[in-house]
């Protein structure tokens, strides 16, 4: 039989994770903000900056899938 | 490469990055980063690991921290390798009919912009070593400037040898136009 671990009852796990969660969330933005800053500022005229985006995004989302489904 | 500013009759001839396979090269320690928690999870389920029943219920990918903790990681561990890309892709090497322009983007909000005059540049060697560097047609130019001690470094370049002998054909073309006032006074 397996036991279960758990934490006890008054940590809210939920709410520290919703938490955590927005922060990251919060930084992932900053972080992708500045990326599209610096891509703007030097390299507008490039093709790959839509498709590269659009890669980091999805990547990241699939990650933040990835944490939400534990919650 | 969209702020540099060119001067007047200036073209540009080519714009370098560095060999692709460095940028793989870049990657693999990424890779393996983002395996590290799949083998890790994989080996200890194992059941020759034999670990205390409490412990054993963490080993898994449906554990709510488990997953919470490896999707933070990868995340870093993502936004890292492509920090990494845009340090590749925003290093850039300019050559123009009248200068070399070397871009390095160190990081975000860290960029280094240096320019070469080819009527200035002395020596250029190139150095293909290695069977990659040999196999793959890429290699480090090292350029020596008048007045300069230092020999400045342009590393990983595809086609070294052709880069040289633009810039050459480039330097002979501006030595035609323009011929050096102590070699021939007034």
């Amino acid at each position: 039989m397996n036991s279960v671990v758990s934490f006890p009852s008054f940590i809210p796990v939920a709410a520290i994770i919703s938490v955590v969660f927005v922060l990251l969330f919060l930084w992932w933005v900053v972080y992708t903000l500045v990326v599209v800053y610096h891509w703007f500022r030097y390299a507008r005229s490039s093709w790959l900056f839509a498709p590269m985006l659009a890669f980091h995004i999805l990547i990241s989302s699939a990650i933040f899938i990835f944490i939400m489904t534990s919650a | 490469m969209d702020d540099i500013v060119l001067q007047q009759n200036e073209k540009v001839l080519l714009v370098l990055r560095k060999h692709w396979l460095v940028f793989v090269f870049n990657l693999i320690p990424f890779v393996l980063l983002s395996l590290l928690p799949i083998v890790f999870i994989i080996a200890l389920s194992n059941p020759a690991f034999q670990l205390p029943s409490s412990i054993d219920s963490f080993i898994s990918f449906d554990h709510v921290w488990v997953r919470f903790v490896i999707g933070i990681y990868w995340l870093f561990v993502w936004l890292e390798a492509f920090s990494n890309f845009i340090r590749f892709y925003f290093d850039i090497w300019i050559v123009t009919n009248l200068r070399i322009i070397d871009v390095e983007q160190h990081d975000f909000f860290d960029r280094e912009v240096n320019s070469l005059f080819i009527n200035s540049v002395e020596d250029i060697t190139v150095e293909e070593t290695g069977l990659l560097e040999t196999f793959f047609h890429y290699g480090d130019i090292y350029i020596q400037t008048a007045g300069s001690r230092e020999r400045t470094v342009f590393p990983s370049l595809p086609n070294p040898l052709k880069v040289r002998n633009l810039v050459m054909e480039h330097m002979r073309l501006i030595e035609d136009i323009q011929p050096d006032a102590t070699q021939n006074p007034a």
